[in-house]
């Protein structure tokens, strides 16, 4: 019984390492399992080769979709206040932070952040500053028993934050405020609506998706529009509300005011039975949890700031540290898993999460790492998640769109990765006019993924595969503002696409393959092609190592 | 000593019991979860080593059960992406329903043997895949990005039930076959004990 409710516990814990440590000699039976290579090796479905000419193709695709996705922190549409200093950003884990609603970011500059200054992405304001690390105060010095113990390992050694490490409390925040203004609609507009302020922080509780909440609004009449940063001008104010800093964000987005319905709920969270509210909350076009990626921190030069660091370009992810590991077989005998067994493991530096590469091309994440090896979840087993961005197969240079968290689906009959992307109807808004910005009209387009930041032990830029991603699909179910004046389809047509030229790899290495749209459900079955093999030689990500690390 | 060689010799036939099983789902297309007849196909593979331990404990003395499991899961453990607690347990499981089995009537009779292997492969397959789903709500709970198995629907629970009915159905045919030879597997006479 013991053991059971152990097993049920997350994994990591003192128990686990011990059990761990306590299997040790039976990793040397890891041999035994050599005969399933083979098997492992027939079922590779690579036609590409794994030679040096495609690993320098695919390299220097993967720079070129970093170089994009550093683009993504800089506003398109919003002009950036004179006297603004922007400080460059990359999400770092999310594990750095237990709250949800705090993130941590590695910067370019730490030296010019301080706590209090917003931080953008794009044209989207995510929230302010809320610690800066290498300015906080050391930890306190150890008992002896927690250094002794740490020393037995039975206590793990403390982590500490890098020195461009900052947190961001995102706006999602329960005490997070941010002002406001809502532009109405144009409809709206000749209604006589006007623009109006309102305060803008948390989330409304009880809503079927994040929406934002909103608080002493100046106007009823404004039901729906755009909302933006708008802090009030309040001399010498310090707060959150009104600091001078913070107004250096006018303008950006916050998202798109709805009006929900949300079932009332009452004392101790009883249901009220058929009592809706009706409540305004505003739609991020971010997903706070993992679609985040590169950010801006915005502030004002100050006389004792250092000198500004110059934007190099940024240490390419194929620079960090790798670990080559050769497949030892089938990693689990669960039917519905889809696993690798690697020879390295633990003692090479290999963690848990770690990715796995063949070429610069992501295969899987390492999901228990020992002595004596390591378990990869490959990309189809079913269940694994993973944060992506997508680049117009013909434009890598250009910014790439955050798609989010996307699932795994499996297999497909001829290999294929198949991934759920299910977006929210302000993402998938914000999907369109991606697509439009890159003078694209289709129901599809054919789109490259990739990673981005914000993965634990996973480097930016490693390729996933090649899908036509359905972006103008709409269901006939869907619902909301932006549905109005838009085609309704059923089910997807032809793509009318021109054929993208490659940079660099030839088409049958990456066969671009088409999505299922599902009607009555908003989730897109991608079907990925060009995915990764584990017959060439694969390498782990140990980190970025400190050249690269410095450079964020 | 003599027993250590033993023990050792259970771990040992317990991983190659695995790595069989492995190389079999091997042998079959990768998953495919719009498509659950791909998942019942892998576990068409049977679990050898429920076998290997089912056996053993028909076979040897009652009191030795718990260290049975506990040596198949030490070799089971090797090749599997479940937590060791987790397949520890489930090996206790194992052993524990084959015990109580074997309380009725000799594991040799055809239909006690049939009955442990299918109950013994299936609900180690179940245990598992309630370790992951339960695990996987708690990473999801706190945000954490998942890194496969059961959860969000990506394999329906009534698919993961029917794979291990599968599995037990395999592994008790297995079993019903070639009973000796798990039964006789070399080392497991190292264990045995006097009955005076």
């Amino acid at each position: 019984m013991a053991l059971g409710f152990l097993a049920l516990r997350p994994s990591g814990g003192l128990i686990e390492r011990v059990a761990e440590a306590a299997l040790l000699p039976a990793r040397a039976l890891g041999p035994l399992a050599l005969p399933t290579r083979v098997v492992e090796a027939a079922r590779a479905s690579d036609d590409r080769g794994s030679d040096a000419e495609r690993f320098a193709a695919e390299s220097a695709l993967a720079q070129r979709l970093e170089a994009a996705i550093l683009k993504s922190a800089w506003p398109e549409d919003v002009v950036l206040p004179r006297g603004a200093v922007a400080t460059l950003g990359e999400v770092d884990a999310r594990s750095g932070t237990r709250d949800r609603d705090m993130v941590r970011v590695r910067v370019l500059d730490p030296g010019r952040v301080r706590v209090g200054q917003g931080v953008v992405s794009g044209d989207v304001f995510l929230g302010r500053v809320a610690r800066v690390h290498f300015r906080a105060e050391p930890p306190r010095k150890p008992s002896r028993l927690t250094r002794a113990l740490r020393a037995l390992r039975v206590l793990p050694a403390p982590v500490l934050p890098p020195p461009d490490a900052i947190d961001v409390a995102l706006i999602t925040g329960a005490s997070e405020r941010i002002g406001a203004v809502v532009e109405p609609m144009p409809e709206d507009e000749a209604l006589g609506v006007r623009p109006s302020r309102l305060v803008v922080g948390g989330v409304v509780p009880g809503a079927p998706t994040v929406h934002l909440g909103t608080h002493v609004p100046e106007s009823r009449s404004a039901r729906r529009g755009a909302v933006r940063v708008s802090e009030p001008d309040v001399p010498g104010a310090t707060g959150a509300l009104g600091a001078d800093e913070l107004r250096l964000c006018d303008g950006f987005l916050i998202g798109r005011l709805q009006e929900l319905d949300i079932a009332r709920r009452g004392a101790l969270g009883t249901d009220e039975r058929g009592i809706v509210q009706e409540i305004l909350g505003v739609a991020p076009p971010v997903d706070f949890l993992s679609g985040l990626n590169q950010v801006l921190v915005l502030g004002r030069a100050r006389p004792g700031d250092p000198p500004s660091v110059p934007l190099r370009a940024s240490v390419p992810a194929q620079a960090g540290v790798w670990r080559s590991a050769s497949v030892l077989g089938v990693g689990d005998a669960c039917p519905w898993r889809d696993t690798l067994r690697i020879g390295a493991g633990a003692r090479s530096g290999v963690a848990r999460g770690a990715a796995v590469v063949d070429g610069a091309r992501l295969l899987g994440r390492v999901t228990r790492a020992d002595a004596a090896g390591a378990t990869v979840a490959r990309l189809s087993d079913p269940g694994t998640e993973i944060v992506l961005l997508a680049s117009h197969a013909a434009a890598p240079d250009a910014v790439p769109l955050v798609l989010g968290r996307l699932v795994a689906r499996g297999a497909g009959g001829g290999g294929e990765l198949l991934l759920e992307w299910s977006p929210t109807p302000v993402e998938l808004d914000r999907a369109r006019a991606w697509a439009a910005r890159l003078g694209h009209g289709g129901d599809f387009l054919d789109v490259r993924l990739f990673t981005g930041s914000g993965m634990r032990l996973v480097p930016r830029g490693l390729l996933v595969g090649r899908t036509r991603l359905p972006v103008h699909v709409r269901r006939t179910e869907e619902q909301g503002p932006g549905a109005e004046g838009e085609p309704a389809l059923d089910a997807p047509s032809e793509p009318a696409l021109d054929a993208p030229s490659e940079p660099a790899l030839d088409a049958a290495s990456e066969p671009t393959l088409d999505a299922d749209v599902q009607p009555g459900f908003d989730v897109r079955l991608l079907r990925v092609g060009g995915t990764a093999s584990a017959r060439g030689a694969l390498r782990v990500w140990l980190g970025p190592g400190k050249a690269a690390g410095a450079d964020a | 000593m003599k027993r250590a060689f033993g023990y050792a010799a259970v771990a040992v036939w317990g991983a190659l019991a695995q790595t069989l099983q492995l190389l079999l789902q091997g042998l079959f297309p990768a998953v495919d979860v719009a498509s659950p007849g791909t998942v019942l196909v892998r576990a068409l593979a049977p679990d050898f080593a429920t076998l290997v331990l089912v056996a053993a404990v028909g076979r040897l003395a009652r009191r030795d059960a718990l260290h049975l499991a506990l040596f198949v899961a030490l070799g089971r453990a090797s090749f599997t992406a479940a937590p060791p607690l987790g397949v520890a347990a489930g090996a206790l499981v194992v052993a524990v329903v084959a015990d109580g089995l074997r309380g009725f009537a000799e594991l040799d009779r055809p239909v006690l043997r049939f009955l442990a292997a299918a109950a013994g492969a299936a609900l180690f397959s179940l245990w598992i895949g309630f370790v992951e789903y339960v695990r996987f709500q708690e990473a999801s709970a706190v945000g954490v990005l998942a890194a496969g198995g059961l959860g969000l629907g990506a394999v329906d629970l009534s698919v993961a039930a029917g794979a291990a009915g599968v599995t037990a159905v395999t592994t008790a045919v297995i079993g019903l076959v070639l009973w000796r030879v798990f039964a006789g597997l070399p080392g497991l006479v190292l264990l045995e004990r006097r009955a005076f």
